[in-house]
């Protein structure tokens, strides 16, 4: 037969496409076409979903990207971001090359921004950092990294900061995001990240998202929940949020509820399933504890604000200048505290407050409560980006312990991550200012102890304080507290919270000096002092860890343009200008005095142990900047360390070069197999034999079911503010949109921020789609479309406004307010009031 | 010439009326569908609009609950050459 080419091609096409859907036998035909393109495997650069893609490279660029048929996760699908990888590299402005502010050849804060060497960049950075720790000590600098950092850039710059400089002020932008699922593993579990993974989906008879809208956020997880809904006629969906969104097309249960009533809810299930007698009394018997925390806990504000003077477990300093009480504070109390504490969450009282009907209340509950169904719960930033974010991952926690539905397949509390290493970095390798590798935090002396002797360093090179997290870090910033700060993969100056109050006067505070390190000019680069050129992505040898505990691997595909360099090499390059005799007290260096003299490349790099692989391991054909300019293979001397950590630990990861082969492999790694559900006899090997459950997290191994109350939000709308406003994403943009609109059809698709609200509230205000608006918070206001057709439809009282537009801030009008436990902030409820522009 | 296919999952009480609309796209082709909602459609581009901005499109469909991209071809060459299949 004879067919021209465009048939022919889409034939093909059509073909692989039945294949991937099921509808016909596999073609295996992949990335037909131009014959001199070289494919490898990477992990997607955006969301934490992790698929895998296949990229294309020809003379020295990416030319194409594809889903990788091979990928676990993905299985040959892309969403439209990833269908678009390709070009985020290649905007037309990358910067290529050091920026400085100068004015008559010097460095001045009020200067324009010009061209510099990096001998010059490092040359001044050197300067200010010295400058800072001669005035206010190590604790005068600080870092804001990255769960979009490769597990090996967050494990360099964490070794850094905690140990070189000696400081605790580095923290992730996860912080934003995971800060408070975090905090709700480790309260719950004693151990770090999901127990289940992505193969509940195909095991589950009914899902649940809680404040996660999948089907725009995580779409290729989506669409294989989609694929379990439509092929098995019995599976249910119940979706909740506080507004409509694309994921209700596919919901049996849609629940809108009244904003932060989330705890109520939850809290009613538990009643509803105890007053049922549905509890699994064999399971909770043998691994579960309950406990009562303490619960006036306040809400992460600055200590002045009237909401903190008076909370007594707020852990700020009273006026004796002694914490007040100790915010994660818990104590045991049986069964039957819990019940008792849980019966008052009745169904008419929780419709009450919540707004939903007490037939979706029952329904919803009836999903847990029976037996026979095995429920999969989803949740991403509605329940982390909360002011209760640690209680309520603990809550849902509590609902899925009580009836043993947890650690086998299908039955599965799972949280969501956003980012691509949120897990990977941000959380395993311990870039947050509290924590360090392997779910170790710095406040545990055998913790600190246990680090220094696998880093070589002497006892006490690790400050023992928390260092600042991301808010504090901002509001440090502002008081001039924290002089020399150094962001790396992240845009905090938009994505941050309150940015006309607390984040834009610390960045051009005259006493503070902001570098910045990204690929290209966002706003964060534009408000900075030196900008430093960075190469992204597949430029540089990666590492990721997706919402799994899958660990990926990709190689170094092209050169970066420019000068542009990786955060890795940065870090390196940098940590040559300092002796550790320069920055380390003489008395801790007497500890160690074969370490005299040395730089802390040496010290941290040029270890003995991470300089151990050589260069010629590398593999044929592929570039690696970094270790051909530092003379050893740096990305796996570094892991190696670094897994040092976890094997044995529970955290176990493979040989780096197993990465390499495979298409990701989830922790813990043990004898070569990976784990799919943790915490149950068959499935996970550090389950003893006969145990059949072991949440080994805890010492007694053991979970912990918490009674935690439903208490409001930090600011509601008032008469005047008299609207909620939501933030969050959009498909079509990941974060910021620092790539995704660089990409044309991905910025022409959805180009400006609009707000999202109904069209009653529209008209009471003289507004009509598509006109002008001005939102207004108590903290800023910003002037942007109304859309009342969109793809999210709030109910009356409620407007959504995505942050990926610089040029419509949503954070100029969203409160800091935070998790006092997990500190991560609250994005999704303040108040507002919308007028005609 | 640009191509490209991809899975599109609606929901059942909705599939006829969906299909109707991609069916009426420009550069949509609907290949297969099945009852239980999964459509399997290629995307070309024209001189009006690009295969990418179709994928795009495709999101806003009443009734789709998920799109996924399985296949892209792009070259700058001719589409009019024979070739044996």
């Amino acid at each position: 037969m004879k067919l021209n080419r465009r048939d022919f091609i889409k034939a093909n096409a059509a073909a692989a496409a039945m294949s991937v859907a099921g509808l016909s036998a596999p073609t295996g035909a992949v990335a037909a076409g131009k014959d001199d393109i070289r494919w490898d495997k990477a992990a997607c650069r955006f969301c934490g979903t992790g698929c895998g893609v296949l990229v294309g490279t020809q003379d020295g660029r990416v030319v194409a990207t594809q889903g990788d048929p091979d990928a676990p996760v993905n299985r040959g699908l892309n969403c439209i971001k990833g269908y678009f990888l390709s070009k985020i590299m290649y905007g037309g402005d990358r910067v290529k090359t050091p920026m400085l502010r100068m004015k008559n050849g010097k460095y001045d804060k009020t200067g324009e921004f010009t061209p510099i060497s990096w001998k010059q960049a490092f040359d001044i950075m050197e300067a200010q950092a010295r400058e800072t720790m001669k005035k206010k000590g190590p604790n005068g600098l600080a870092m804001f990294g990255s769960g979009q950092w490769t597990v090996w850039e967050g494990y360099a710059a964490a070794k850094l900061m905690k140990a070189g400089f000696r400081t605790n002020n580095i923290d992730p932008n996860a912080r934003h995001c995971m800060a408070s699922a975090v905090a709700g593993f480790m309260r719950t579990f004693g151990i770090d990240e999901p127990a289940g993974c992505y193969d509940d989906i195909e095991h589950a008879d009914a899902f649940v998202l809680w404040g996660s809208n999948m089907a725009e956020m995580h779409p290729i997880l989506w669409t294989r929940i989609t694929d379990r809904k439509l092929s098995s006629k019995h599976v249910k969906v119940a979706v909740l949020s506080t507004f409509e969104h694309r994921s209700y097309e596919l919901a049996d249960i849609p629940i809108i509820f009244t904003p932060q009533t989330d705890l109520a809810i939850l809290n009613f299930i538990c009643n509803y399933i105890i007053e049922k007698g549905k509890v699994n009394q064999d399971f909770v018997g043998k691994h579960v504890n309950f406990k009562k925390s303490v619960t006036d806990i306040g809400y992460g504000l600055r200590p002045t604000h009237a909401l903190e003077k008076d909370a007594t477990s707020n852990g700020y300093p009273g006026a004796d200048g002694k914490p007040k009480g100790d915010t994660g504070k818990s104590e045991p109390i049986t069964f039957d505290e819990f019940k008792k504490f849980v019966s008052e969450y009745t169904a008419e009282k929780v419709s009450k407050l919540s707004g939903v009907s007490v037939k979706d209340l029952n329904a919803l509950a009836e999903l847990y409560a029976d037996p026979k169904i095995k429920v999969t719960s989803y949740w991403t930033m509605g329940f982390n980006q909360h002011t209760r974010g640690t209680w309520v991952n603990n809550m849902i926690y509590n609902v899925h312990l009580l009836v043993g539905k947890i650690s086998e397949p299908g039955n599965s509390p799972f949280s969501l991550t956003g980012q691509p290493s949120a897990c990977g970095t941000a959380r395993e390798v311990g870039t947050f200012s509290h924590r360090l590798p392997a779910d170790m935090v710095v406040t545990n002396p055998e913790h600190r102890k246990h680090t220094e002797e696998l880093w070589g360093l002497p006892d006490g090179t690790i400050p023992d304080k928390p260092g600042l997290h991301a808010v504090a870090m901002a509001r440090a910033l502002k008081d001039g507290k924290v002089n020399f700060y150094w962001q790396q993969c992240n845009n905090n100056l938009q994505a941050g919270p309150n940015i006309n109050e607390e984040l834009y006067p610390g960045w051009r505070n005259p006493e503070t000096f902001i570098v910045i390190s990204d690929p290209y000019p966002t706003l964060s680069a534009s408000y900075a002092d030196l900008v430093l050129p960075t190469a992204m992505w597949v430029e540089k040898e990666g590492a990721y860890g997706n919402a799994e505990r899958r660990t990926q691997f990709w190689r170094q595909q092209v050169k970066a343009p420019g000068e542009a360099r990786s955060d890795l090499w940065q870090v390196m390059e940098f940590s040559k200008r300092f002796k550790v005799d320069e920055v380390w007290p003489a008395e801790l260096l007497a500890k160690a005095p074969k370490l005299k003299g040395k730089t802390l490349y040496e010290v941290l790099y040029a270890n003995g142990v991470a300089d151990k692989y050589k260069v010629s391991e590398i593999a044929a054909g592929f570039d690696n900047d970094e270790s051909k300019y530092f003379g050893f293979y740096v990305q796996k001397g570094l892991f190696e360390e670094y897994a040092q950590f976890g094997r044995g630990h529970g955290h176990d990861l493979a040989p780096f070069e197993t990465y390499h082969q495979a298409r990701g492999l989830r922790w813990p790694v043990v004898d070569g197999k990976e784990t799919l559900w943790r915490f149950r006899e068959g499935f996970d090997p550090y389950v003893k034999k006969g145990e059949g459950v072991a949440f080994y997290g805890h010492k007694d191994r053991k979970a912990v079911i918490f009674a935690l109350p439903y208490q409001p939000p930090a600011e509601s709308p008032d008469k005047e503010f008299d609207m909620w406003l939501c933030t969050g994403r959009v498909l079509e943009h990941w974060h910021t949109g620092t790539m995704t609109r660089r990409v044309p059809e991905l910025y022409k698709s959805f180009p400006d921020a609009v707000v999202f609200m109904h069209p009653d509230d529209a008209k009471a205000r003289g507004l009509q789609r598509g006109m002008e608006c001005k939102v207004a918070s108590r903290r800023g206001e910003i002037i942007l479309r109304v859309e009342t057709r969109g793809r999210n439809k709030p109910p009356r009282g409620l407007v959504f406004i995505p942050f990926f537009d610089a040029g419509r801030l949503a954070n100029k009008l969203t409160l800091d307010a935070t998790c006092p436990i997990s500190k991560e902030t609250d994005y999704k409820k303040c108040a507002v009031k919308v007028t005609r522009a | 010439m640009n191509i490209s296919s991809a899975i599109v999952h609606i929901v059942p009480a909705r599939l006829d009326e969906a299909c109707a609309i991609l069916a009426g796209m420009d550069g949509v082709e609907i290949h297969a569908r099945t009852p239980e909602g999964k459509v399997v459609v290629t995307l070309e581009d024209d001189d009006t609009e690009s295969a990418a901005n179709r994928y795009v499109a495709l999101h806003g469909v009443p009734g789709v609950a998920a799109v996924a991209m399985v296949y892209q071809y792009s070259d700058e060459e001719s589409d009019s050459e024979e070739v044996e299949a």
